[in-house]
């Protein structure tokens, strides 16, 4: 189950999936490979109980998105949120990126709104997410 | 033999250099001295203009990871320690100076220029309240900080906080204030009766940094990149040491870690290993002082008089991190213009803790992503925060005094091991509440669960394991910062200071081991 080579197939899976969730799209090439490489770094740094437990869920749950905020409020699967800062801070580091990061032009309104959206976005997918938990996470 | 010995090339042995190198004398300053390999990436320009044209891996994260140090590891660090150009200023301590810690994180460097490498370079002179239950008063520091304004270049202005921060002579001018800073301090300025009554007081921070071109440095060109490469207009120990080397005046050996003293009639014995190989080295003197940063210099004291039993009360600051929002800066484009870390200082007189110090610092620098998770939302929805909200806030740094907590306990182990037995940050955000209520009042809000309190430890100001006072008992300092029970070791760092301000507290301890130093030259 666990990913082990610095090809791993599972790992590609997990950062496709993690990038979707994060910022929609694919994931450019650069960031994959970091991102491969460090998630297993990053393994190596945990239980394998707990790694297991978030690769069966990363498999068998679609809305990660939903899943990471129910998991970051319940404080389960804490790996889940390490690996969405993880490829947070990856992708970042590439120019096709910048746009989610930086606001280069000033809208008030365009800020309230998000800022608005984001919440309500936070209230259906926290359900969906706990949701989400108990049914494909089994935790 | 060597008349004067310097263990440590961090703030207090540089400034130490310097007060003997003005003396016309020529120190031996030995040091491990780790230097940055100058290997990484170079922003030329604005940090936001290179990272829309650039990968910025191996200026951000690095071959090694070393800047997913946190997300790799589950810890909470100092994020700009995380930053690849500063791996060199914590690299190797935990081999050379393990310590097995409990609600303390201790933070070492073994760099030329120790931790001022990656200092923010708030410098404050200390003024005679800072200076309570010290043997000496502010005026005694004074000649040494004037002194030192001119070798480090200090912007800086006189304004609400100049009773705190002591004489203006010899300051550039401020540094331009970002949009969000700007906005902040004219609020401050309408409101400023409602503030003064509460204790509050508002004003342009004392910065190491150059606000005009100085002595061949350049001035500051607001380009954000404070946090990922160094900065020649930001000051650094490393300055001062590096201008010594190259004109003679000190000899120094990097490469040597030194491990006790043993006195003789003459002077010391220094024995040290090579940092490197372990090989076994030793060094003559007549009179040694020690700058190895207040937890090296204590292991070195507690290891010369082989006393693995005393433990040694070590302070520190404990600190608290607001986030504040700008709401009529939501949306606004990021200011990218900035100089990324303190644009304005508050200090506070508060009815639980006396007088506290905050740094409000400018969020351009770091990378959005540290900021990515720290919004209470699901993630899309705090990937459009880091867009549209990041650029309308401001972070208070604020720091309590060393007596707000008990102090964290120090000893040696006989393996060489320090242990530290610390303390749990343990400030009340309910204590908070007058000064939230202001702030808010001038147009920057922050919300209790968004409130961060750092690890103890993470201020990184230690001091205290070898006070200063006028009749020193065992581990303690005469105010000359003489040790007791030995004739030639003088303590040159925040080792020896009697307590802890609420204040960025290098410059003062600069100001101090210029003094010890003259002393133990003239001596
Ligand atoms: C991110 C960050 C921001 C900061 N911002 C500020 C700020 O704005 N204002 C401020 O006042 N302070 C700030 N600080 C704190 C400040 O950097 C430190 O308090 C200060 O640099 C400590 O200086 P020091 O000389 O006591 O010790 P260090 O900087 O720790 O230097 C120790 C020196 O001793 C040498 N050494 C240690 N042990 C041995 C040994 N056994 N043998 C030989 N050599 C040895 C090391 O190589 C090093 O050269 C900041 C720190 C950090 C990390």
């Amino acid at each position: 189950m666990l990913p082990t080579s610095k090809s791993c197939i599972l790992c590609e899976t997990e950062a496709r999936k993690i990038y979707a969730a994060i910022f929609g799209g694919e994931i450019p090439l650069a960031v994959l490979n970091r991102f491969v490489v460090a998630t297993q770094r990053l393994n190596a740094n945990v239980p394998p109980a707990e790694t297991d437990a978030y690769y069966r869920a990363l498999l068998a749950c679609d809305d990660l998105e939903a899943l990471e905020v129910a998991a970051r409020y319940t404080r389960k699967l804490p790996l889940l949120t390490r690996k969405f800062r993880l490829m947070a801070y990856l992708a970042e580091t590439v120019p096709e990126t910048q746009d989610f990061f930086i606001n280069d032009r000033s809208n008030l309104l365009a800020g309230l709104w998000a800022a608005f959206t984001g919440g309500l976005r936070t209230a259906v997918k926290l359900p969906a997410g706990l949701w989400l938990l108990r049914r494909c996470a089994h935790v | 033999m060597s008349e004067l010995i310097i263990v440590g090339s961090g703030a207090a042995g540089a400034a130490a250099a310097l007060a003997l190198a003005d003396l016309g004398l020529r120190p031996l300053l030995l040091d491990v001295g780790h230097t940055d390999p100058g290997a990484g990436p170079r922003v030329e320009g604005n940090l936001y203009d290179y990272r829309r044209r650039h990968d910025t891996f191996g200026l951000y994260i690095g071959e090694d990871l070393h800047g997913l140090s946190d997300v790799l590891t589950g810890e909470t660090g100092i994020a700009k320690l995380n930053a690849p150009n500063a791996a060199f200023v914590v690299q190797d301590a935990a081999r050379l100076s393990p310590v097995e810690a409990s609600g303390f994180d201790a933070i070492q460097s073994f760099a030329l220029g120790g931790l001022g490498n990656a200092w923010g370079a708030g410098l404050y002179r200390f003024v005679d309240a800072d200076l309570a239950g010290f043997p000496l008063r502010a005026a005694d520091l004074a000649p040494y900080f004037d002194r030192l304004t001119g070798e480090v270049g200090i912007s800086g202005a006189g304004d609400d906080l100049t009773p705190f921060f002591g004489a203006t002579a010899g300051l550039q001018p401020p540094l331009r204030l970002s949009y969000n800073a700007d906005r902040f301090y004219r609020s401050y300025a309408h409101r400023r009766a409602a503030f003064l009554a509460q204790g509050i007081q508002v004003g342009r921070p004392r910065l190491g940094v150059l606000s005009q071109p100085r002595d061949g440095r350049p001035g500051c060109d607001y380009s954000n990149t404070e946090f990922w490469q160094d900065a020649p207009y930001l000051y650094t120990p490393a300055v001062t040491l590096r201008k010594l080397i190259a004109a003679g005046q000190i000899d120094y050996r990097p490469g040597v870690l030194v491990r006790s003293w043993t006195e003789t009639a003459a002077g010391v014995v220094v024995d040290a290993t090579d940092a490197a190989t372990g090989a076994a080295l030793r060094f003559e003197g007549r009179t040694l002082l020690l700058a190895a940063g207040a937890i090296g210099t204590s292991k070195i004291v507690l290891r010369s008089f082989r006393d693995y039993d005393t433990a040694l009360g070590l302070l520190e600051n404990p600190a608290v991190q607001i986030p504040f929002v700008l709401p009529a800066s939501i949306g606004r484009r990021l200011d990218a213009q900035a100089f990324g870390l303190t644009q304005l200082n508050l200090v506070w007189e508060s009815p639980d803790h006396g007088r506290l110090q905050g740094s409000l610092l400018e969020l351009t620098s770091p990378m959005r992503a540290e900021f990515f998770m720290r919004f209470p939302l699901a993630a899309r929805a705090n990937l459009a925060l880091v867009r549209s909200l990041l650029p309308a806030m401001l972070l208070m740094q604020l720091f309590y005094p060393g007596a707000a907590q008990p102090p964290a306990q120090l000893s040696l182990r006989e393996d060489g091991t320090l242990r530290i037995r610390g303390h749990e940050n343990a400030i009340s955000v309910r204590e908070l509440a007058p000064l939230l209520g202001l702030m808010r009042s001038a147009g920057l809000w922050t919300a209790p669960m968004l409130i961060f309190k750092p690890a103890t430890g993470h201020a990184i100001h230690y001091a205290g394991t070898l006070p200063m006072t006028e009749s020193p008992a065992r581990y303690q300092c005469d105010p000359t910062g003489k040790l007791a029970g030995a004739e030639h070791v003088y303590i040159a760092d925040s080792a020896s200071f009697t307590a802890l301000p609420a204040k960025n507290m290098s410059f003062g301890m600069m100001a101090n081991a210029m003094r010890i130093a003259e002393a133990a030259a003239r001596r």
